[in-house]
């Protein structure tokens, strides 16, 4: 019962730590789908992390475009990987009033006297198509190119809409395959309503990113959706279980793919396509000698982020450095791939002095300009004063911050040289234990050995219990308990001791004695080998039970009994 | 009773001693011939080592060590395939042993090829088997056999309760390490991983040298080995990459002398 209590407290203690671990608020703004018409509704959620309730709600810039509606609010607590985080969620529904490319942000909400701002969205609002829809059937499918035009491993967004106004489930969405072009779909399908041709539709609308390999113009041939369209209006009571499949497929869209310039392309152009930007930094940047700094050197960007490249560190005859393993994070979301790539060095200098540590570069092409950028570090300058003991010690440079681990700092042991190990020469190696085992006919002794043993033990027994000497000596056995337990139960009837002999002798020899007399008794009984004295001792005991049964003579029944039994046990010895 | 008894504890350890006994029998002339390769490797005279070693085996005394010291003298001679294809060989005998598996990831860190090794994850390394011998799954096998069928035995005679719960346990172990004995030998006869063993092996099309060149592997690379015809071998690497190799150029771990064409 103590334990139970003391692990109860362990885990609730555990639970309010990581509770407590996970106090920072933070706030993510979305928004259902990023393009609409005036005459949609979009869902925004302001989700707001590290907190379950905020001292106002959230103020959201941006928003003087719409009419907006209350969604709702939610409160939420979740364990992952035995982390807790909760959170509160607000909903809204929002409407444009207009036409246009609208940013909608930061939310901003106050806990606990901090003010936490969140991200920025952007909706694309376009005039209402008078064309889709306006004929169309209950179901139809579309779909669109973000740019028809593009270079070559520039991010294209295919975006695929689903209208429907009928039930519809198990949908498969086939994309065309088209060589040297990839899609990757972009998160998980949204699905929002609609109004096309002066009717409500609920769409589902499924974005892939588009990336062309090489150069050309490509015909994107159909995509095709596959689904069960449920029946309505049925007769039977199950109606509403029966579908009719249907495969609906988009018109071909013509994507036409160009070469990257050659004019103005930087020495060891990685291939980087899209819009990145540069952060770096070293930290300490006043050490001793002998101690270790980090530089970090993190890329983040949109476009093809595969091709971030791993900068190389220049030769720095001051200091050792430790390269660690790159971090590479990627995230989709409806506006395309994006990702950070993290590099860390550990710079330990070996000598006083003030060093430079030179800038770094990485180039990448921005399609939107047309023109390739360079992105560029700045200068850090490292003032390393003389270190206490010039032994030189190795920090591992850290991915959380590159902070060497507290505690005496240990010098990561090296590998100087590499060999094999000596052979092995004991002669006791020579043989394989065990070997012999599992060859020749010591496998199969070893295997049936036993079997064999056991099943030959078992049949003998079986055999034995069979044979006519054993079942002399089963039956004498049985005659013997037979006669000893009817005696047991006598006490003074003499009829009964004489018939309970008489079965005795028959079940022993096998035979069928009516009535038995003394000298009927002694006759068969020195038949079959019985010892004189047996004989005429158990001849007088059944004379006297006789006597006593025929003339009315006085019995003792339990003397007569014990004495019978006595000797019907010498008897069984003799004749054995 | 209680003689039946004695007798029948007094034929188990008997059975269970014999294999140490067994064990300690080595031959005279294969000391001297295991004596003289150390001895001719120790003076780098690895070609008279690889030659004592070899003809040791082929003498029968085929273990994991002398496999181990023949993959040490080829490596020390340069020919990193065939010191592979020996420590892979001494690992199917002595496959805990530290000194070799330091060796073998010495060896595999010279070769060119990146194969992966993904195709040997098995049920029986998931079970750790891989860390045992056959002969050493088999020899507890038999242990537990031996042991089982001669509680059954005592049984036939003592019905007690001890030996129909000593037989129930039995019977699970036995059951448990049928399995893995049966898993073990499985294991062990459809091995197909082959190395290769020249330089550079060009893989083609089909078993003609005028068909077309796959791909190309090199020395040290495990393959695995489909079907060997007129001294082409079919191999694969992964799915996608199967071809034909000349015979010569590889050599299986687990020999068949039906391949051997």
């Amino acid at each position: 019962m103590k334990r139970i209590t003391m692990t109860i407290v362990l885990v609730l203690s555990c639970l309010l730590a990581s509770a407590s671990g996970a106090a920072q608020v933070g706030v993510t703004l979305s928004l259902e789908r990023s393009e609409a018409t005036p005459i949609d509704t979009i869902r925004m959620e302001v989700k707001v992390s590290g907190t379950r309730s905020g001292d106002t709600a959230p103020v959201i810039h941006g928003l003087e475009s719409f009419q907006v509606t209350q969604g709702g609010t939610s409160s939420r607590v979740e364990i992952v990987n035995g982390k807790m985080s909760s959170g509160i969620d607000y909903s809204y529904f929002i409407q444009p009033r207009k036409t246009g490319v609208f940013t909608i942000g930061p939310a901003e909400i106050e806990v606990d006297g901090n003010r936490a701002k969140s991200n920025t969205v952007t909706l694309d609002v376009k005039e209402i198509s008078q064309e889709p829809g306006s004929n169309r059937g209950p179901v139809f499918i579309e779909a669109s190119i973000s740019s028809e035009e593009v270079y070559v491993e520039e991010q294209a967004m295919y975006t695929i809409k689903l209208y429907y106004r009928v039930g519809i489930d198990d949908l498969s969405l086939k994309l065309p395959e088209i060589d040297h072009i990839v899609f990757k779909q972009l998160g998980r399908p949204s699905e929002y309503q609609t109004t096309c041709g002066g009717k409500a539709y609920q769409v589902l609308e499924v974005r892939h990113s588009l990336l062309a390999s090489q150069a050309g113009e490509y015909a994107i041939w159909s995509s095709s959706m596959r689904m069960t369209v449920r029946q309505s209006g049925g007769h039977s009571p199950f109606s509403f279980l029966s579908g009719r499949p249907l495969t609906l497929a988009t018109d071909p869209v013509v994507l036409k793919v160009r070469d990257l310039p050659e004019k103005g392309k930087p020495t060891g152009f990685s291939g980087l396509i899209g819009d990145f930007q540069i952060e770096s930094g070293l930290e300490p940047l006043s050490l001793k000698a002998g101690e270790s700094a980090t530089l970090t050197i993190r890329i983040s960007g949109r476009g093809n982020v595969n091709r971030i490249p791993d900068i190389d560190l220049p030769e720095m005859p001051f200091a050792r450095t430790y390269s660690d393993k790159p971090v590479m994070e990627t995230q989709d979301d409806s506006h395309g791939i994006g990702g950070t790539k993290t590099m860390k060095w550990a710079l330990v200098p070996e000598k006083a002095g003030r060093f430079d540590v030179p800038p770094l570069t990485v180039s990448f092409f921005n399609p939107h300009t047309g023109e390739y950028t360079v992105l560029k570090t700045p200068l850090y300058t490292l003032s390393v004063s003389p270190g206490e003991d010039q032994a030189v010690t190795v920090f591992q440079a850290t991915p959380n911050g590159g902070k060497p681990a507290e505690g005496s700092a240990k010098q990561e042991v090296r590998q100087v040289g590499k060999d094999i190990l000596p052979i092995h020469t004991t002669l006791t190696t020579l043989s394989v234990p065990y070997r012999f085992l599992s060859t020749g006919w010591f496998l199969w002794l070893a295997l049936f050995g036993p079997v064999s043993v056991y099943v030959v033990l078992l049949c003998g027994l079986r055999i034995y219990k069979r044979s006519p000497e054993h079942l002399v000596q089963l039956r004498s056995r049985q005659a013997y308990r037979s006669l000893q337990k009817r005696c047991r139960r006598l006490h003074t009837d003499g009829g009964t001791l004489i018939d309970a002999f008489t079965d005795y002798l028959n079940d022993r020899f096998d035979l069928s004695i009516g009535v038995l007399t003394a000298d009927d008794t002694a006759r068969l009984l020195r038949g079959h080998g019985a010892g004189d004295d047996t004989v005429e001792t158990i001849r007088r005991i059944i004379q006297t039970v006789e006597n006593a049964v025929y003339a009315g003579k006085d019995l003792n029944g339990a003397d007569a009994a014990g004495d019978l039994l006595e000797r019907v046990k010498t008897l069984e010895k003799e004749i054995r | 009773m209680s003689m039946r008894i004695r007798f029948m504890t007094i034929l188990l350890l008997v059975c269970l001693s014999v294999p140490f006994t067994a064990q300690a029998q080595t031959n005279g002339s294969a000391e001297e011939n295991f004596f003289e390769a150390n001895r001719a490797y120790k003076n780098e005279a690895f070609q008279e080592a690889i030659a004592g070693y070899s003809k040791l085996i082929e003498n029968g005394f085929e273990n994991g060590h002398t496999y181990y010291n023949l993959g040490n003298a080829y490596f020390r001679l340069g020919e990193v395939g065939r010191a592979i294809l020996s420590y892979e060989r001494a690992r199917l005998f002595i496959p805990r042993d530290s000194d070799l598996n330091f060796n073998l990831s010495q060896a595999k860190d010279q070769t060119l090829d990146a194969v992966s090794d993904s195709q040997r994850f098995s049920l029986p390394d998931l079970l750790g088997l891989d860390r045992v011998n056959r002969y050493e799954v088999f020899f507890v096998f038999i242990i537990m056999n031996v042991l089982f069928f001669g509680v059954l035995c005592i049984r036939i005679f003592n019905k007690s309760e001890w030996t129909y719960y000593l037989s129930i346990f039995l019977a699970i172990f036995i059951g448990i390490g049928a399995c893995v004995t049966a898993l073990k030998w499985y294991e062990s006869i459809t091995d197909d991983r082959t190395i290769v063993i020249a330089k550079e092996v060009e893989v083609l099309a089909g078993p003609d040298p005028g068909d077309t060149i796959l791909f190309k592997i090199h020395e040290g690379a495990v393959v695995h080995h489909e079907r060997s015809e007129d001294g082409w071998t079919l191999l694969h690497l992964s799915e996608d990459k199967r071809g034909w190799a000349k015979s010569d150029q590889l050599e299986r771990i687990v020999q068949r002398k039906i391949d051997r064409s």
